[in-house]
Order: C-alpha cells, then sequence, then structure tokens
C-alpha cells in the first residue's frame, strides 16, 4: 500500500490557522513552566496538557453504501486503505489518528469485546435487546437474536474454539497494510467466496474498535477520522455500533447519496446528531457522478436538500456539498479517468458559476486537477471543516486557556515588579510596597468562597429537581393526551413525529433548566472576582488584585441530549409493533409507561452531566483562585523579605516572560477576535 | 384464461348479483359477488413500488413500452400512476372508489393542473398491457410524503414489483416495508435490482446479487437484475423489441417472463376463488330462489350458539345422560349449519371449526355426560375465537 501524502495546498491544510494558535499557547506555557516557581508550574501543567490533547474529532456518518470510507480514504490521503465494496464492508467503527497526542505516527492497534461485552451481546442483543424486552413476540427481535448468534458461530467457525482466548485482547501492528485492516474492520465474504481472501474478515466480528496511527501531515492540526458502518442495514448490529460511538466526535460529515438526496432515514440520523452538535455538520451528497440530469437540477437538488434539513434543524442552513468520492480519489491520488471528464469539467463550471464557490475557486486555480478537486466537492469539504474546527471545540478550549494564561501571567508579573524592586531598590521607579496581606484577609476570602459554594451547591440541587418535577409532569401529560399518536398507531394532526416533537420539547426545558444553572454560576464567579477588586483595591495590592477567579470554564460546559435522542421502546414500538399494540390497550399503555420511563430516564442523565459539569467547573474554579491568592501572598510576604532567595536576574527574566506572554495573548486575542463574552446559547 | 371462460364467470356473477338484490338481507352476498365481478372484469393489477429514485418509473415506461412519466433525482410530485391498455393513447384523472368519474386533460383542467385528483390514468396501445395494469406508486422513505397511504395502496394490488436500487441495494428500510406487505403477498412479489449498468457497480453485480438473494430471496418469488436503459435503447416506442440479445442481457427478458408467470398464476387464483364462490351453498341457495337461507353473520351464529348453551346449562342438572347428548347433537348440528350459510370469505376463515363441529359431534354419546360437557366448553372457546377473528 502506498500512502499517498498529496496534501491539496500545504499552508492551508486543515486546522493549520488552529495548530499555529495552539503552538504559541503551548510556548507560552513553555515560557512561563521555565522561570516560575514550582507552584506556578503546578498551576500550568493541566493548561498545558489540555492544549497538547487537542485533536479535532470528525465523524463520517450516513446509510449504508453511500460511499464513506471512500470519502474517507480522499480526505485522509489514504489510497484504498479503507476497503470499499459493492455490499455493506464496514463493520467497525474505525478511528484514523493523524498525530496523535500520544507521538504514535504508525502502526494499528484493534481492540476485541471483552468477554462482559461479548455475553452481553451474546444473550441480550445490547441495548437493543434491552430496549425491546417485554415485547418479546416481535420478528426484529428475533432477528437481531439470529444475526447475535450468527456472528458468534461465524466467530467460532473463523477463529476456532479458541477465540475465547482473544476476548479482551489487543493486536497491535508496526506498521498497517490494507490487508491487515481487511482482517480486522471488514465484514468479509459469504461462505462460497471465501475461498479467494481468506483472510478478509477474520476478526472483525469479535473486533470492537480499531485505531489507525500516520503522521499529522496531510492535516494542519492533529485530527482524528472516525469511519462508521452505515445506518439502515439490516444487519442491526453494525447500526447500534455506529449509535455507541456518535458521541465521541466533534464534527459530523453526514455522506448522503445523490440517488436518494435525502430520505426519512437520513432525518432520522439527523435528528439524532442535531441533540450533540447542532452547528458542526457539514451534508455531502455523494455519488454525483452516478445520476442523470445531474447539471439542470443541480442546484435545485442542493436547495431542497438545504431547506429539509433547515426545518428539521428549527431553522439554521447548514453546508450541503454536491460531490463524487469517486472523482475525489481520482484528484487526491491521479488515478485514471473513467469516461465521465465531460460531466467534471460541466460540474466545475457550473460551481465556478456560483458565488458561494469564489473563495473555494480561486485557491484552486485552474487545471484537470483543480477541476476534479472542485467538481469532488472534496475542497469545499475541506474549506468547511477547517472553518468549523477554528470556531469549534478549538475556540472554546483556546479562550479558555487565553482567559487562564492571561491571569496568571498578570499575577507573575506583578510579583516579579515586587521582587525586583525589593531586591534592587535602584532599578525601580517606586520604593518597595509596604503592603501586607494579612491572614485575616484571606480567611475572610476563603469564608466568602465557603458560603458560594454551598449556594451555588443548593442552586444547582434546585435547578436539576425542579426542571426535573417539570420534565416528568410534560412527559406524563403529553402521553396521556396522544399517546396514540406517539406510538404511531393514530396519525398525528400536524403530520409530525409526534415523539420528536416531544423530545425538542424535553431538550428545550432541559436546556432552560441548565442555563439557570449556568447563569447562577456565572454570576457567582462574577461577584466573587469583583468582591476581591473591591477587598483588594489598595494602589499596593497589586499583584493580588490580578487574581480572579475564571469564568469562561463554566461557560464552556457543553450538554450532551443525544440521549434524549436515544431509540426507546416506544421508537421500537412505532417501527415494529404498531399492528400488535393497536388490538390491545394493555400492551399500549404498558409500552408508553415504560416510554414515559425511559425518556425520564434520559433527561435525567443529561442534567445529571450538564449541571454536573456546571456545579464541578464551579468548584475547580474557586480551588484555583484560592490557591492563586495563597501563592501570591504568600510570594509577596517572601518578596518583601530581604532573605528571599531571588536574584535581580531571576526577578527580570520572570518579569520579561510574563509581559512577553502578555503581549502574545493580547495579539493573539485580536486575531482571533476573542473577547470574554457570555454567549453561550 | 379464454374470452369465454371469462365471459360465462361475469355472467354467472352477473345473474347473482340481480337474484341477490331481488331478495332481502342479502347484503353481504351482493358486496362479495361485486368484489369478484370487479376482479374478473379489469386484467390482473400489478404494484411498481419501491424507495424513491429506486428506478421505478424507468421501470415502468420500459414494461408500458411508454416514456410517460419523468424520471428525475429530484424526489417526484407525482400521485399514483395507472397504466392500462387502451387502443387510444390519454392522460386522465381518476379518484379511487369512483370509477365512473375519469375526467380528461381538456375536461376537468381545473382538477387537473390543482392536483385535485387520486390518480393519473394513463391509457396506451401497447401489447403488454392487455394482460395487466401496472400502477407506479410514489416513493417512499421521502421526507415529503406518508408512506401509509402508498402502502396501502401496494396492499391493494393483486402484484408486487420492488425496485431497489444496486448502488445500495437492500436496506432495513426496504425489508421492513417488504417484510409488512410481504404478510398479503405471499408470492405474489417480484425483487428488481435496478441501476447494475452504472460503472461503480457493474463489475460486482454476481457477488451484490448472491447478497440480495441470502437476505431478501424469502421474501419474493424471484430477485431478478435489469439494465433498465439498456433494455429501453433496444425497445421501439410500443413495446416491439429491436435486439434481442441486448433485451435478453439486460435483464429484460427474465423480468417480462417473470411477470407473465406471475399474471398467469394470479389469473388462475382469481378464478378457482370465483368458482368456489359461485359454488357455494349460500349462492346456490339464492339461484334455487330457497330465500329461507339468507346470509349468516357472525353475531347472529353466535347468538344462537348462546342460546343453546343457556338452555342447556340450566336444564342439565334435571336432565338424563340420553337427552342431554341428543340436545347437544342439535345445538351443534345447528351451529354446523349456521356456519355453512356464512360468506365465502367468513366461511374460509371458519372451515376448520365447521370440521371441528363435525368431529365432536361424532363423538357424543350417551354414556359420558362429563365428556359431553368437556367438548361443548371446548367448541365454546373456538367459537368465542373464531367470531372475534370474523369481526375484526
Amino acid at each position: 500500500m502506498i500512502p499517498a501524502t498529496i496534501p491539496l495546498h500545504e499552508d492551508s491544510a486543515i486546522g493549520s490557522d488552529v495548530e499555529r494558535t495552539r503552538r504559541q499557547l503551548l510556548d507560552i506555557c513553555d515560557d512561563l513552566q521555565e522561570t516560575a516557581e514550582p507552584a506556578l508550574r503546578d498551576r500550568i501543567a493541566p493548561i498545558r496538557t489540555q492544549l497538547a490533547n487537542f485533536v479535532a474529532r470528525i465523524a463520517i456518518v450516513g446509510q449504508m453504501k453511500a460511499g464513506k470510507s471512500t470519502l474517507t480514504n480522499s480526505l485522509t490521503r489514504q489510497a484504498a486503505l479503507l476497503p470499499a465494496d459493492i455490499n455493506p464492508w464496514t463493520s467497525v467503527v474505525t478511528r484514523l489518528h493523524f498525530g496523535h497526542p500520544s507521538g504514535q505516527t504508525s502502526g494499528a492497534r484493534f481492540s476485541f469485546f471483552d468477554e462482559l461485552q461479548w455475553q452481553r451481546l451474546a444473550t441480550r442483543g445490547g441495548r437493543l435487546g434491552e430496549l425491546t424486552e417485554g415485547l418479546l413476540d416481535d420478528y426484529k427481535r428475533e432477528e437481531l437474536f439470529l444475526q447475535v448468534n450468527a456472528m458468534q458461530s461465524r466467530a467460532r467457525q473463523r477463529l476456532g474454539d479458541s477465540f475465547e482466548k482473544l476476548l479482551g485482547k489487543t493486536h497491535r501492528f508496526e506498521t498497517v497494510t490494507s490487508e491487515i485492516v481487511e482482517r480486522y474492520v471488514c465484514a468479509g465474504e459469504e461462505a462460497e467466496e471465501r475461498l479467494n481472501r481468506p483472510a478478509a474478515g477474520r476478526y472483525n466480528d469479535i473486533t470492537h474498535a480499531a485505531d489507525i496511527f500516520f503522521p499529522r501531515a496531510p492535516f494542519g492540526c492533529a485530527v482524528c477520522i472516525m469511519d462508521t458502518p452505515g445506518t439502515n442495514d439490516p444487519l442491526l448490529i453494525r447500526e447500534e455500533i455506529t449509535h455507541q460511538n456518535l458521541e465521541n466526535a466533534d464534527y459530523f460529515v453526514i455522506v448522503l447519496t445523490a440517488h436518494q438526496a435525502l430520505t426519512d432515514t437520513d432525518l432520522q440520523l439527523v435528528r439524532v446528531l442535531k441533540a450533540l452538535k447542532r452547528d458542526r455538520m457539514i451534508a455531502f451528497v455523494n455519488r454525483i457522478d452516478e445520476v442523470n440530469n445531474l447539471v439542470p437540477d443541480f442546484e435545485a437538488l442542493r436547495a431542497q436538500v438545504q431547506g429539509r434539513l433547515a426545518k428539521e434543524l428549527g431553522g439554521e442552513r447548514i453546508p450541503v456539498i454536491l460531490g463524487s468520492a469517486e472523482w475525489a480519489g481520482r484528484a487526491s491520488f491521479g488515478a485514471e479517468a473513467r469516461g465521465d471528464e465531460k460531466l467534471i469539467a460541466e460540474v466545475s463550471a457550473l460551481k465556478r458559476g456560483l458565488p458561494d464557490f469564489e473563495g473555494v475557486a480561486s485557491d484552486l486555480g485552474h487545471g484537470s486537477k483543480a477541476d476534479r478537486l472542485l467538481a469532488s466537492g472534496l475542497a469545499e469539504l475541506e474549506a468547511i471543516l477547517s472553518k468549523s474546527i477554528a470556531s469549534g471545540a478549538s475556540a472554546t478550549l483556546f479562550a479558555g486557556v487565553m482567559d487562564e494564561l492571561t491571569a496568571l501571567s498578570r499575577q507573575v508579573a506583578g510579583l516579579a515588579a515586587v521582587r525586583l524592586r525589593s531586591v534592587d531598590p535602584e532599578k525601580a521607579a517606586t520604593p518597595a510596597p509596604t503592603f501586607e496581606i494579612g491572614t485575616d484577609a484571606i480567611n475572610r476570602v476563603i469564608e466568602r468562597v465557603d458560603t458560594w459554594r454551598a449556594k451555588i451547591r443548593q442552586s444547582c440541587e434546585a435547578s436539576r429537581t425542579e426542571t426535573r418535577i417539570i420534565l416528568a409532569s410534560m412527559i406524563d401529560k403529553r402521553l396521556a393526551e396522544n399517546g396514540a399518536e406517539l406510538l404511531g398507531v393514530k396519525p398525528a394532526a400536524d403530520g409530525s413525529n409526534g415523539l420528536d416533537t416531544l423530545r425538542d420539547d424535553l431538550q428545550e426545558r432541559c436546556h432552560t433548566g441548565f442555563s439557570a444553572a449556568v447563569d447562577i454560576t456565572w454570576d457567582a464567579l462574577r461577584e466573587i472576582n469583583s468582591a476581591h477588586l473591591t477587598m483588594f483595591k489598595d494602589p499596593e495590592a497589586g499583584p493580588i488584585a490580578n487574581v480572579k477567579a475564571r469564568t469562561l470554564g463554566v461557560l464552556a460546559v457543553e450538554p450532551d441530549y443525544e440521549k434524549i435522542y436515544r431509540p426507546i421502546t416506544l421508537d421500537v414500538a412505532n417501527n415494529w409493533f404498531t399492528n400488535l399494540l393497536h388490538r390491545s390497550g394493555a400492551r399500549l399503555k404498558s409500552a408508553m409507561d415504560l416510554a414515559g420511563r425511559q425518556l425520564l430516564e434520559a433527561c435525567d442523565a443529561v442534567l445529571d452531566q450538564c449541571i454536573g459539569e456546571v456545579a464541578e467547573e464551579f468548584e475547580a474554579a474557586t480551588e484555583a483562585y484560592l490557591d492563586d491568592l495563597n501563592r501570591v501572598a504568600d510570594g509577596l510576604i517572601k518578596a518583601q523579605k530581604s532573605s528571599a532567595p531571588y536574584t535581580a536576574k531571576q526577578a527580570e527574566a520572570e518579569y520579561r516572560a510574563a509581559t512577553s506572554a502578555l503581549q502574545t495573548l493580547e495579539a493573539l486575542a485580536t486575531d482571533l477576535g476573542v473577547v470574554p463574552s457570555k454567549s453561550h446559547d | 384464461m379464454t374470452d369465454e371462460a371469462s365471459k360465462s364467470l361475469i355472467a354467472g356473477l352477473e345473474a347473482v348479483i340481480a337474484a341477490a338484490e331481488a331478495g332481502v338481507s342479502n347484503a353481504p352476498l351482493v358486496d362479495e359477488a361485486r368484489r369478484h365481478l370487479v376482479r374478473q372484469s379489469r386484467p390482473v393489477r400489478l404494484a411498481v413500488t419501491g424507495e424513491y429514485s429506486s428506478g421505478k418509473s424507468t421501470l415502468v415506461n420500459l414494461m408500458a413500452g411508454a416514456r410517460m412519466v419523468d424520471t428525475s433525482i429530484l424526489p417526484t410530485e407525482l400521485p399514483p400512476v395507472l397504466f392500462s391498455y387502451a387502443a387510444q393513447g390519454q392522460v386522465l384523472c381518476g379518484w379511487w372508489g369512483e370509477p365512473d368519474r375519469i375526467a380528461s386533460s381538456e375536461g376537468d383542467m381545473a382538477a387537473m393542473a390543482q392536483g385535485q385528483y387520486d390518480f393519473l390514468y394513463v391509457t396506451t396501445p401497447t401489447m403488454t398491457l392487455r394482460s395487466i395494469e401496472l400502477i407506479d406508486l410514489p416513493g417512499m422513505n421521502d421526507p415529503g410524503r406518508d408512506d401509509k397511504a402508498t402502502m396501502r395502496l401496494a396492499q391493494r394490488a393483486d402484484g408486487l414489483i420492488w425496485c431497489t436500487n444496486a448502488v445500495n441495494a437492500w436496506r432495513e428500510t426496504e425489508r421492513r416495508h417488504c417484510a409488512e406487505l410481504s404478510n398479503s403477498k405471499s408470492g405474489r412479489a417480484i425483487l428488481v435490482v435496478t441501476h447494475i449498468d452504472l460503472a461503480a457497480v457493474r463489475d460486482a453485480v454476481p457477488r451484490l446479487m448472491r447478497r440480495v438473494k441470502n437476505e431478501a430471496g424469502t421474501l419474493f418469488r424471484a430477485v431478478l437484475p435489469v439494465a433498465t436503459p439498456t433494455a429501453t435503447a433496444v425497445q421501439t416506442a410500443l413495446g416491439t423489441i429491436t435486439d434481442n440479445r441486448i433485451w435478453e442481457e439486460s435483464g429484460a427478458k427474465a423480468l417480462f417472463d417473470a411477470i407473465t408467470a406471475l399474471t398467469t398464476e394470479i389469473e388462475a387464483a382469481h378464478v378457482a376463488d370465483t368458482l368456489a364462490f359461485l359454488d357455494s351453498d349460500a349462492v346456490q341457495a339464492l339461484l334455487a330462489g330457497d330465500q329461507a337461507k339468507p346470509i349468516a353473520r357472525p353475531d347472529e351464529l353466535l347468538s344462537q350458539w348462546r342460546g343453546h348453551m343457556h338452555n342447556l346449562s340450566r336444564r342439565a342438572p334435571a336432565l338424563e345422560a340420553e337427552d342431554l347428548a341428543r340436545l347437544a347433537i342439535v345445538a351443534l348440528n345447528e351451529l354446523g349449519e349456521t356456519m355453512g350459510r356464512l360468506s365465502v370469505t367468513h366461511r374460509k376463515s371458519a372451515a376448520w371449526l365447521r370440521d371441528e363441529v363435525t368431529a365432536v359431534t361424532g363423538l357424543i354419546t350417551a354414556s359420558d355426560p362429563a365428556r359431553i360437557a368437556a367438548l361443548l366448553r371446548q367448541i365454546n372457546r373456538d367459537l368465542a375465537q373464531v367470531i372475534g377473528k370474523l369481526d375484526g
């Protein structure tokens, strides 16, 4: 296998802006750590770790046979790494790591199900099995069990009876080839074909996760690309595996096919995703090379897909790219033409004529490769991904990090100035300060923070309880009012899927509760900061006045609403049991009760997660604030004593490092347009 | 079936309707005769379905030898289109349940322009349409449409052709819809794998077909790959084939053969059904002028039986074993007789119970009153179950 590493245009590879910023921030951390005292080093270490571990995680999702693996190959410049086939072929979530924080840049790791996971899957069909419990006489449930059984006996047949010894193990490879990948992540052939490719799919039935490592190029920053098994596959297990992995990504490329640009099935997937990260989705309508009459319908098709998605996403218009993974592959790997060069030229000319493409087209220039890249949609996809990485997870991370580093640099600079004056009064413009912070003052601060902590704990708890009560009554009321519509036994008056409207309302209510918790916490942190400034307003208090509690962390907490949108019994019922339930009122009632419980449990889990994280962040922020206060107070006392173990040179170096960090941070903030603001809605 | 035979069936049915309408309380019999009449007087109706953009319309155009339906990558806004034979090609609009209300495009432009009709009705003088009608249904899984209405139309057709796109053939949504339809279409459905001519799939079709047959085989009588554009290229406007080799290689021949076999089988089943109806006791009695035996309704059956049971249980303690056996036999005979007067469809669903009743009647002797009671209880339970089904 030839890893064809052909970045499109070196300096604008995906995430290179983000990487530049990250490097600068890492340098500041290093400079401060180098000059500062041990206590400060401990404070900076976790910030540095956050930066070092930054990875943009992109999931490629969509229905089976939409062309996800082919698109992944082009996007990652790995010709034919992931095998694509006429039959659904990817059965494991494959994570491709580019520039992994661990430093690993080659090889692969395949982890197998452990004993417990395997048993659960085998005996109860996993979570899908649990959902269908109590609704036993369903064909799909039987289907699920049959599939799990088939999977088990296939594993036994391919690996021998000793296969159980493999459970829980991990296979590692120094270098990876597409044959190795095939062995672990492919579905493998039917029995009669296996003679030709005996190794394909050998381990796939028991493989739980596949991780393959590459150098950071062709990307500008560390990236993890997740190729997922398709949804809407009659092999239900594959779909279940995809669902379990969705929450581990920051950005989603939804691959659709031009044959059927947007189906109900795709909208179901979008509904789940919008609960996760609604602003980080890109739709890629693949296979435009395979349909007739494309050019005249081009804009209409794009507008229709975008319009329907917007309707689903509450009016939000996400980018919709019309393209071809096949053409993208040819552009990336220079493979041979397949006789549709005329269509490529037409599509490329069409795109060049549209205002949306001006930027991308002028970056690409002209020529047949540029035409292919433009027509294939790969150039657009990369440009959009790059932009959303810059404004997405990284922006939140950077704003928080910059906020903290600024506060720390100010403390260091202030303290260094004091030291400088005390060790070498000649050099100081003003006389050494006489300000001394008493234990009294510190104790008062601690007391105040403790009061706030108790208050916040109580408020968060109250907000959670109140929200929960409202949610429970919402669920009860809606199920009682139109349970039949929710179950699909009766069509809803407005033609909507009743359960999804209920979910949207539940999410909205959860968000209200969460926002209330964020507001209270944010206000409390600012109160602490303003009380601090009032208390230490003495001009001599210099470095002490610079201490503040961080406030951005609490705004970075993201609720994980996906849980609300995970299938529950009622969805299962909607699809499979409608007829059955129609006949029996008692069964309908029990299905509804069960569904109500499951929805409330999901909401509970969401509230626990997001409000819990807000409360934790408050604790951590105030902890850091008290640490800083103690450290600076301590430093101040030491600096004022002649016996302080500092030389003028050290103090000068510290001062320089801190002020230069401050300058860099200020420039960065202007560059990125970061204004610490409250914008978590 | 010969036209001659068909005419005699139709004449027979019309005679039944005339006789039944002359009498009283024969409504179920009239309805049933009318259903048979509709079936006998129109060609076998095949529904062409699938998810949207699965190549349905292109395939319908091929089968109808007409280029009437637009094909597009955008989901079509078209209603169902019914293709039927006529010497004169025409596009009309029609309404379900109102067979006489057919509007031509000239006659009812307003309705047509506003789309206030249930289906389009296209007639062409294509030979293949002499023995079948095709109904091109809207594509499923389209976010703008409700699949339930389409499913009902598919259920109502005599046979089914489901199209799946080779590029992403046989997904869960398709399997689910087909599994639901197969309940009523057992052995009367054909799966067509379209788009096999595309470069992306061309070389791998045999492997694809193996998987699809493997996963979908039990739901269909045949799974056939068809390169529709290739076949269309060698077909003239009215269905004449210009190159038999290409026609065969495209898979179109195999499809047409399969459709012919399916149509013949459905026709034969319809004839057998109608003959059984004409031969039934109720119809025979009606034609013999015996108005004393009207069609029995399930609730009538139930109340009659309950009367007997009530009588028996009230009198049982005072009865000799012989009298008990005699009364039980009377009740069972009467039950059997009433069941014989159920409508044909009801009688079919209850046939096993009628056999049971006959068998039980033979088992009753005066020797064991407890056994008689047990047998009656058994029949009572079975009857409740049967009536429940007939009413639903």
